[in-house]
């Protein structure tokens, strides 16, 4: 067996031994700063050792583990993500008395689920990546104990992950009293041979809902916002970014693959899923006041979109892979703005109302016009990144025939460009202090604390999605390209 | 090789605006001066272009094709016709007019302004000029950014209502739009305009994807019933704003009628024919009283576009070579005349702080250079021979006239009407007089500076060169129309519904060709 087939795993394993040693070693503070350096340059030759098996063009497949383009795509956007991710710590927990030296090597245990989902050619492999992905993150949403929204997060999120968590466990086991084998490549060839019975159904229906709770999608959406507003921002742009986009691949992968089959049964399921969660997340969001809720339904209404792809089934898969990482880089350009907006009534806490964005072109111009580009881009107005994201996926969904998928697409995108504007109007037409159902003291009361490394993320985020017209092919030549690998 | 003029019409003000950004936002001088010669430069740019364009060639010009987005057929490519041309050319006239129109009004934030003017710009020049559905739809929406910025933060008291109802409703019609044109994607398996217009759709598709083309396009224009956020956008707006809406964008529709609905859907456009016969008739009609009822002068330039804006889409669907040019026509010259008109309600809004017509008297009096615009823009609004507004309304009347006599008479009632309030409009503000007491009392104000003045007189120039020698004009948009056999299909399919005119069957295989002889000219013959 040749360890380069399993390069970026062994440099998260190895870099993981080494950090933790070092960390206990250290005083508590001194290591938080140090281990994250850490992790970062951890995270950086993980993601380097990525390219260079894309590069020398990689492929691999046992039992249980499958290195082909499209695991090797996810594990290089997964590891991207962490190493943003990572930056994003320093500033958060800069006076935080919660900055424990465990919060990168947690993260550290994420990237490997990730990359164990990425690659699982197994049932078994799925539950093991899932579990080690979402034992950590529980973790990490409880970091702050003393405040008692992160403890309820951490809480919530355990008691439905642990369900969900036996949802994949049971929908995996009804699929092996159906088919008697767990391997991905033996399930294909058994469905192949006879058709799908109800056992086998059920099964899959429960995978695919106890999957949907890990990509919140509605309706087991329930946990997102409590966890989204409970968890510390920094963890909160990390669960959003790459679990979310990796679990994504894996769904896409189980669904095509071994069950590419079955489309009919899972299409259902799968656009379902996508029409309650585009209706919960959109008129979810018309509501919030919170930006960290606002996020979160938001966040839903962008998986229906996803689901919209994934329905489409293998047509779809290079759609999903484009709109996952455009929405990736949007929100962890929106994070990047949101921890440098500083609520100056209690000193370690950020900027949590909407109404707090009021009036925040005439302080800080930059950031306004950085959280104008992305709202934009949500909303999906041309030439942002946003508009090609949904452009591929409705191409993709119609191409499948789910025309009423798009009509209720396309009407669910207009309804949130409401609430995408509401954000623009709030920080550029500054109209609303006439209204007067706002709070006279929240007005403008966001102060801006910069610093080089936010400021960097969100710049390149909002350029990347501005000029996206201009170098978007590149984008667009390596989902498909991802998108072949079966 | 040739310059990539297109290219670098749709680049220059993109570059420029972002190029503006990085100015210190307290220049505000600077920030003007560069904004009105960045756009400037584009004007000469277009000017360029127009004096390199061959007239005697229908097909397309200064064409550029450059491979796009990878494993789809959408790719970037540029050109320009006879029809297209003339837009191009208003969107560059009026940028720097806009620009010079605000260069006292618009007091905060002007840098901003700057970009989101020169963006708007170069968004309006590339949805004239694409030839790729998926890009022509990436323009059409990119302009809806900078226009909601400029309603919002600029506009008067209502702005933010006025935006949103702009934004909402242009979006929902463009979303189905853009359906329609992913679906003719997967149908034809191309989306480069000129093939899509040579590939027959199956007629109960067209009639879908007609509708979806007309959300869009309609809401746009705008036909009535979907006009309403016309009058609120425009009143709303600062007056660059509502010249560039009036000017440009509501050509969009129009343009967008002529290059997919009646082209590539000719079956379904017969279809709908009727129906949008007697939507532009209602809006005819309907607009001009609603402009004689407003009280705010503003409101009742919006209202006259509704009502001009009728004669364009009948005119489009007139089904001969007259109505169409005749559309085409009024579009232009409506783009002079109504941008004139706007800006003649901001000169006076500046001055006045008012829009009400009744607080507003004397003018003939008090601003004589300015009565005198008023009344030659007010002449040309309503239609008097010599002046633009003339030859586009009386070919679309003549036009109408062969397909249906009815409707021509129902749409000249507009022209009367229009004559009604337009000349009551300015026997209020210009002429009636109050007594010498009361204006000693008022608060003095100025006539019209040098600055307005150089916006004011190249516009009379074009309304009249464009009256007086409108070949200029209609012959490249009677070439191109010709070429893309907007009436030849439409003929061939009202020929066959009216067997006393079929005389000669090449017309019916005259569709197959794009660029070669003229069936036109054919067509001419035939229904003359």
């Amino acid at each position: 067996m040749n360890p380069i087939f399993f390069l970026p795993e062994l440099v998260l394993g190895i870099g993981l031994l080494a950090i933790v040693l070092v960390g206990t070693l250290l005083s508590a503070r001194r290591a938080f700063n140090l281990v994250t350096g850490m992790s970062l340059i951890v995270f950086l030759v993980a993601f380097l050792a990525v390219i260079g098996q894309l590069t020398a063009g990689i492929e691999y497949e046992d039992t249980f583990f499958k290195v082909d383009t499209l695991s090797l795509f996810a594990k290089a956007i997964a590891m991207a993500a962490c190493v943003v991710a990572t930056l994003f710590l320093p500033k958060y927990f800069e006076n935080n008395p919660d900055k424990q030296f465990e919060i990168p090597i947690l993260m550290i245990f994420v990237a490997i689920g990730l990359c164990v989902m990425a690659s699982a050619n197994h049932m078994l492999m799925v539950f093991l990546g899932l579990e080690l992905q979402s034992l950590p993150i529980y973790v990490l949403v409880t970091l702050e104990r003393k405040r008692l929204e992160s403890s309820e997060a951490g809480l919530k999120y355990f008691v439905l992950g642990a369900v969900s968590s036996g949802f994949v466990v049971y929908g995996a086991s009804l699929i092996y009293g159906a088919t008697g084998v767990l391997g991905f490549a033996e399930i294909a060839r058994v469905l192949e041979n006879g058709s799908a019975n109800n056992l086998m159904v059920v099964g899959v229906v429960m995978l695919i809902c106890g999957i949907a709770f890990k990509i919140s999608a509605a309706p087991f959406h329930m946990w997102t916002p409590d966890v989204y507003e409970g968890a510390p921002t920094p963890v909160t742009a990390f669960m959003a970014s790459a679990p979310k986009f990796v679990v994504v691949v894996m769904l896409l992968r189980i669904l095509n693959d071994p069950l590419a089959t079955m489309l009919p049964e899972w299409q259902q399921v799968i656009s379902l899923l996508a029409l309650v969660s585009l209706a919960v997340g959109t008129l979810g969001a018309m509501q919030q006041d919170s930006v960290k809720r606002f996020i979160a339904y938001s966040s839903i209404g962008h998986v229906g979109f996803v689901l919209i792809g994934v329905a489409a089934g293998q047509g779809g898969i290079a759609s999903v892979l484009l709109y996952s990482t455009i929405y990736l880089v949007t929100t962890f350009a929106m994070f990047a703005v949101i921890l440098m907006l500083k609520d100056p009534k209690s000193k370690s806490d950020y900027v949590t109302k909407l109404a707090e964005l009021i009036g925040l072109a005439k302080k800080d111009q930059t950031i306004a016009i950085i959280i104008l580009g992305i709202m934009f881009s949500m909303a999906g107005v041309p030439p942002l990144a946003g508009f090609f994201a949904k452009l591929s996926i409705f191409q993709a969904a119609l191409q499948a025939d789910l025309l009423w998928l798009v009509i209720v697409g396309v009407v669910f995108s207009v309804i949130s460009a409401f609430y995408y504007l509401r954000i623009i109007r709030r920080m550029y037409f500054a109209d609303e202090p006439t209204s007067g159902s706002i709070d006279e003291t929240l007005l403008a009361r966001a102060i801006v604390s910069r610093s080089t490394t936010l400021i960097l993320i969100a710049a390149i985020g909002f350029f990347a999605i501005a000029t996206f017209a201009v170098w978007g092919a590149v984008l667009f030549e390596q989902a498909n390209w991802a998108s072949h690998a079966f | 090789m040739d310059w990539p003029i297109l290219s670098l019409l749709i680049g220059f003000p993109l570059v420029g605006g972002l190029l503006l950004m990085v100015l210190p936002s307290n220049e505000d001088r600077l920030i003007k001066i560069s904004t009105l010669w960045i756009s400037s430069v584009n004007l000469l740019l277009g000017a360029w272009m127009w004096w390199r364009f061959d007239t005697s060639n229908p097909g397309l010009q200064f064409v550029e094709r450059m491979p796009w987005i990878p494993n789809t057929p959408i790719e970037y490519s540029v050109g320009v016709d006879g029809i297209s041309l003339f837009f191009i050319l208003l969107a560059c006239v009026l940028t720097p007019i806009c620009v010079l129109a605000s260069w006292n009004s618009i007091k905060e934030k002007w840098k901003s302004f700057g970009v989101a003017f020169l963006l708007l710009e170069a968004s309006m020049i590339g949805t004239f000029s694409v030839q790729d559905s998926i890009l022509f739809y990436l323009f059409f929406e990119a302009v809806l950014i900078p226009m909601f910025m400029i309603i919002g933060i600029w506009g008067g008291k209502n702005r933010v209502y006025a935006a949103y109802k702009f934004f909402l409703y242009t979006l929902i019609g463009s979303v189905l739009m853009l359906i329609a044109i992913i679906v003719m994607w997967q149908v034809a398996g191309t989306t480069d305009i000129q093939k899509l217009q040579n590939f027959e759709f199956d007629e109960n598709l067209q009639i879908w994807l007609w509708l979806g083309f007309f959300a869009s396009f309609a809401v746009k224009t705008p036909m009535w019933p979907v006009h309403t956020w016309l009058p609120d956008a425009h009143v709303q707006a600062p007056t660059a704003g509502s010249v560039i809406l009036a000017g440009v964008l509501l050509k969009m529709g129009g343009y967008g009628f002529i290059r997919f609905s009646l082209p590539m859907l000719p079956e379904a456009s017969e279809f709908f024919t009727p129906l949008i016969y007697a939507l532009s008739a209602i809006a005819v009609v309907y607009g001009s009283f609603c402009a004689l009822a407003q009280d705010d002068f503003k409101k009742l330039v919006a209202y006259s576009s509704v009502a001009h804006m009728g004669f364009v889409t009948i005119g489009l669907f007139g089904g001969n070579t007259e109505a169409v040019t005749g559309a085409v026509y009024q579009m232009i010259s409506h783009g002079v005349v109504s941008a004139a008109l706007f800006l003649c309600v901001g000169a006076i809004y500046d001055r006045r702080h008012t829009r009400q017509i009744n607080e507003i008297d004397s003018l003939g009096k008090v601003m004589p250079r300015y009565a005198r615009y008023l009344v030659f823009f007010s002449l040309a609004s309503i239609g008097l021979p010599g002046t633009s507004g003339f030859i586009g309304e009386f070919l679309v009347l003549i036009g109408v006239w062969k397909s249906s006599p009815l409707f021509a008479i129902l749409i000249a009632s507009g022209m009367v009407l229009g004559a009604v309030y337009m000349l009551y409009l300015v026997q209020r503000v210009v002429f009636k007089t109050a007594n010498n007491a009361e204006l000693a009392n008022r608060r003095p104000i100025t006539d019209l500076s040098l600055r307005e003045i150089a916006y004011f007189v190249p516009l009379i120039w074009v309304t009249l060169w464009m009256g007086i020698f409108p070949s200029t004009f209609s012959k490249p948009v009677e070439q191109s129309i010709a070429s893309e056999q907007i009436i030849a299909k439409q003929i061939t399919a009202e020929q066959i519904t009216a067997p006393e005119q079929i005389t000669a069957p090449e017309q019916i295989t005259a569709p197959e060709q794009i660029t070669a002889p003229p069936a036109p000219s054919l067509q001419l013959t035939t229904t003359e």
